[in-house]
């Protein structure tokens, strides 16, 4: 078996794991020529995985994060109204303040699923079901 | 007894003494040997001259003379003139293939080629091969550039990678040795510094090895793509000659092998040099054999190895070395020291040139720049700066996407590794950022950017090394 290590990427180029080199899919390339001789002798490459999805906990993490920018992303918007609410009265529209609520709910939801998740695929394939800005 | 005619020409036999004409002297023909002089003040004028030996102490002219169909010598010197010798006329040599014409200062040979004061026309090569230009197909062959960084004492130890720009090294041994660029003065470089060389390579053996194996061997080496190498007509009727000529030096002298390596037909031929003091420079001059077997790809392929053997067991050593083309790995490195015997043993190189025809020119100087952009045809490397290694867009909270183009367009796609510590500037400043590589081309590369969190999507950012400035990017379309 050879010493060699590859993980394939999201794209078309391969990683060579003893130097972290990435390496293009040209026929002209020697270091690519080297993977298919080592294709032949019967080696598989690594999966793709996703940075930040290494393992079990660093993805939990990663996909917290994840959520949590996606649902701050969300309310940035519309924080302009609870200042302005605050500081000079002007009350938050209803519409405004339950779609707010929904997107805290739904990261809240969501975190609690990704902590109770067991492998490192279950917690890629949660994903967040936002509501509508109004 | 002496012989006297004159009649349907003059005879002499046996004549001691002189012959003189002062007045007209004309004969259809002047038979005899005279052992004086032969003195004419007169016009002289003699259809042939069938003397079986003139042996006089001289022959004085002073007036016209003129002699059809002269027969000079008959020895391996035809005609000796010591001193000066003018001909007004053109001077014809062989029957019409040379000719010199002081009239109108050209000098012609053949057809083909005219020399005047104005210049050459018609001349197709120098030396069998091209007139100028890049006559030399090693890059880098005076150890200028050393993009990786690699020094004499910090060298690299692997087998199979780069030393100064082209050159590297490949081994399997039982010791260990480095190889890297050294900066010369006249202390280290000697003659090669008196030459114009201010770099070499330095390959030293830091574990030895006095005991080689069947398999194992050590060389420096550089790989020339076919693209380069057309000009020697490899596999072909008109196939050239390859002279090999370089800077060496060493601490352990003794007979070494430097070998050409045909990658596309497994063809060999190699030619032993001597080292003759050692730590001292020496310059060697080597020419193989023209092959008619076996062509050289067109193409950006691999196709010849210029190989400094250092070391090399019985599999490469155990035959007759091959001086002409041949197929036998044990023909390969017959004779070969060994370098790697003992600790410290040194081999240093420059100077390199390898060009077609049987004659080392002198060595050719490109430019810095052009030297470079060669080079960087198989490697670059973008080393930390605070210029920014690209501008990106953010594709989301956590990955932006730019791209960077390569200066010298490469040889193939290549391959990218990505060292040190880099971060995204802009919307989202002083973020630590992973950077990997989406794609590469022969021109450019989309670069990837990676955070935990914190971009936001379609924002710019930019990615430069962090202050530490340990970012590094290595871009290899090596052969």
């Amino acid at each position: 078996m050879s010493t060699l290590m590859y993980q394939l990427t999201s794209g078309d180029t391969i990683v060579r794991l003893t130097d972290n080199a990435f390496i293009p899919p040209d026929p002209g390339n020697t270091d690519y020529q080297k993977y298919l001789l080592w294709l032949e002798e019967g080696n598989t490459p690594n999966p793709y995985v996703k940075p930040g999805y290494e393992t079990l906990s660093s993805a939990k993490a990663t996909k917290i994060n994840e959520i949590n920018q996606q649902a701050y992303s969300r309310l940035v918007d519309s924080d302009w109204m609870i200042v302005r609410s605050t500081e000079i009265g002007i009350p938050v529209s209803e519409e405004w303040e339950t779609y707010r609520a929904a997107i805290r709910a739904e990261a809240n939801d969501v975190v609690t699923e990704i902590n109770a998740c067991k492998t490192v695929a279950a917690v890629m394939a949660v994903s967040a079901n936002w509501v509508e800005k109004p | 007894m002496a012989t006297l005619r004159v009649g349907t020409g003059l005879t002499f036999n046996g004549v001691t003494g002189d012959v003189n004409f002062t007045g007209i002297a004309t004969a259809v023909s002047f038979t005899g040997n005279v052992t004086g002089d032969i003195n004419s003040t007169g016009v002289s004028t003699f259809t042939t001259v069938n003397a079986a030996s003139i042996n006089a102490t001289g022959l004085h002219v002073t007036g016209v003379s003129t002699f059809g169909n002269t027969v000079v010598g008959g020895g391996t010197t035809q005609l000796v003139v010591t001193g000066d010798a003018r001909i007004t006329g053109i001077l014809t040599i062989g029957t019409g293939s040379i000719t010199l014409d002081g009239s109108n200062n050209q000098l012609k040979v053949g057809t083909g080629v005219t020399i005047t004061t104005g210049g050459i026309t018609g001349i197709t090569s120098i030396n069998s091969g091209q007139l100028g230009g890049s006559r030399n197909v090693i890059i880098n062959g005076a150890m200028v550039f050393n993009q990786r960084g690699f020094t004499g004492t910090a060298g690299t130890t692997t087998s199979g990678a780069y030393t100064t720009d082209r050159f590297q090294i490949e081994h399997t041994q039982d010791g260990a040795v480095s190889a890297g660029q050294t900066t010369m003065n006249s202390t280290v470089g000697g003659n090669a510094y008196a030459d114009g060389f201010n770099n070499a390579l330095h390959y030293r053996v830091t574990t030895a090895d006095a005991s080689l194996a069947a398999g194992q061997y050590a060389l420096i080496r550089q790989k020339i793509e076919g693209f380069n190498l057309q000009g020697f007509k490899k596999g072909t009727a008109n196939a050239q000659q390859y002279t090999l000529s370089f800077w060496v030096r060493s601490s352990l002298t003794g007979t070494y092998i430097a070998e050409l390596e045909d990658f596309d037909n497994t063809r060999f031929v190699s030619k032993s040099y001597t080292i003759n003091t050692a730590n001292t420079w020496e310059k060697k001059t080597l020419t193989y054999p023209a092959d008619t077997t076996g062509v050289l790809d067109n193409d950006n392929a691999l196709s010849l190895g210029v190989s400094w053997w250092l070391a090399g067991g019985s599999t490469w050593s155990g035959g007759t070395l091959g001086t002409t083309w041949h197929t036998t790995n044990a023909n390969r490195a017959v004779g070969q020291v060994n370098l790697l015997a003992t600790v410290a043993n040194n081999f240093f190189l420059t100077g390199v040139q390898l060009e077609v025809g049987p004659t080392a020119t002198e060595f050719e100087r490109r430019s810095i720049g052009q030297e470079l952009a060669l080079c960087q045809r198989y490697f670059e490397r973008y080393d930390a700066q605070r210029v920014n290694l690209t501008t990106t867009a953010n594709r989301s909270t956590t990955e932006t996407v730019g791209a960077f183009k390569f200066f010298v367009k490469k040889r193939t796609a290549p391959t990218v590794t990505v060292g040190g510590d880099w971060r995204t500037l802009g919307a989202n400043l002083g973020e630590s950022t992973t950077l990997s590589i989406v794609e590469a081309t022969v021109d450019a590369m989309l670069i990837r950017g990676t955070v935990a969190s914190g971009y936001t999507q379609g924002q710019a950012n930019m990615i430069q090394a962090s202050d530490s400035f340990t970012g590094v990017v290595n871009i290899s379309a090596e052969l």
